[in-house]
């Protein structure tokens, strides 16, 4: 009688042996690291990312004096032809208002920065102008508005798809993470822009007395504005291919 | 004994991967401590059924409160971050080739003695 039970509970033991192996073995399967992350691996993972940053930097270093050796092929057959002339210069332009060159020019440089804590103001710790990012974004509206031709906010150019936003502890713009102070820069008729900015109830006015930040206006015989850095991509849009197709 | 083992085995094999089940990866280490623990018992039980010692409330008690300790040195190591669960691998794989070593000693004795009773009764 107990060596018959017996038996049955040791078949059963089995089974579940069996069973607890097969699953291990396909959740191993499915999952490509595994279930339990050797150390080793993940050095080797870490020892990757490295050697590709390493590449990205190689490759883009290459990129930059292969675009500098494109610009000198280019301005030798400039002279030629005078129709590849004309199609430079058109690209150029294009290229000026697509944000993908550095300019130089007159222009201001705004400088914005969170209120100093006083004693009776000792602030929450926060960064009142990352909070209030969307004061970013109107100063940025305002030298537009006031014809800014190139705009950049902490090397940041800004082109048709740059954002300003809060994202965590950062301030995105392009992509890339931010902090204050933020240096504004804009090229454009230097009075102008001046003038929109520090108009009565404007947009420098606000900032300095409802939320107590520091803004400084420099006008700049020649400031230099760099380009935009990220790669450009439409996934979804395509251009139309002629007027009748849209109808 | 043996062939009732190795059933078991196959079956539970066989159904694990008709059935495709998976668990979250965080459990990865309880369970394969969880199977140390019920092979170092599978192996138990064939020993003391080969000695006739077999008792199923020792034998079944004695697997759930291996598998229960197990889980909790593990638990514990994760914990404190010390690698407890080598206590676990120490003493359950030592056993397993002990009882594994007894199990085989008890055959092999079984074997000769069959023989020599063969040559005695010739």
């Amino acid at each position: 009688m107990n060596r018959k039970s017996g038996i049955i509970v040791i078949t059963i033991l089995a089974l579940l042996i069996g069973l607890i192996i097969s699953i291990q073995i396909g959740t191993t399967a499915s999952s490509d690291i595994g279930g339990l992350i050797p150390v080793a691996k993940a050095r080797g993972l870490e020892q990757e990312l490295r050697d590709l940053r390493v590449e990205k930097e190689a490759i883009m270093q290459e990129y930059l004096e292969l675009e500098s050796r494109m610009k000198e092929i280019e301005e030798k057959t400039l002279s030629e032809d005078a129709l590849l002339q004309a199609a430079t210069k058109e690209l150029e332009r294009y290229r000026l208002s697509a944000g993908v060159v550095d300019v130089i020019g007159p222009g201001v440089i705004v400088t914005v920065d969170d209120p100093v804590p006083t004693e009776e103001n000792p602030g929450d710790g926060y960064s009142t102008i990352m909070l209030r990012y969307d004061l970013l974004l109107s100063l940025v509206n305002k030298l537009k508005d006031a014809g800014a031709e190139a705009i950049s906010i902490n090397g940041q150019r800004i082109i048709a798809t740059t954002e300003i936003s809060l994202a965590g502890d950062n301030v995105n713009i392009n992509t890339v993470p931010t902090a204050p102070p933020y240096i504004i820069k804009a090229i454009g008729n230097a009075e102008t822009l001046d003038a929109t900015l520090t108009i009565r109830y404007g947009i420098v006015e606000t900032m300095r007395n409802t939320y107590g930040l520091s803004v400084t206006i420099v006008k700049q015989e020649e400031l230099e504005i760099p380009r935009y850095s990220g790669v450009i991509r439409f996934r979804y849009a395509t251009p139309v291919e002629s007027p009748e197709t849209q109808q | 004994m043996i062939i009732a083992s190795a059933v078991g085995l196959l079956a539970g094999l066989a159904l694990g991967f008709l059935l495709n089940i998976t668990y979250p990866t965080e459990f990865s280490f309880y369970i394969t401590m969880g199977l140390l623990a019920a092979m170092d018992s599978l192996l138990g039980a064939v020993r003391s059924y080969m000695e006739n010692r077999y008792n199923n409330l020792i034998f079944i008690s004695g697997f759930l409160t291996n598998a229960v300790m197990a889980a909790l040195l593990v638990y514990l190591g994760d914990r404190l971050g010390v690698p407890l669960y080598y206590a676990v691998i120490f003493v359950f794989g030592g056993r397993l080739f002990q009882n594994l070593a007894v199990i085989r000693r008890i055959i092999i004795d079984k074997y000769v003695s069959k023989k020599q009773e063969r040559i005695h009764n010739k």
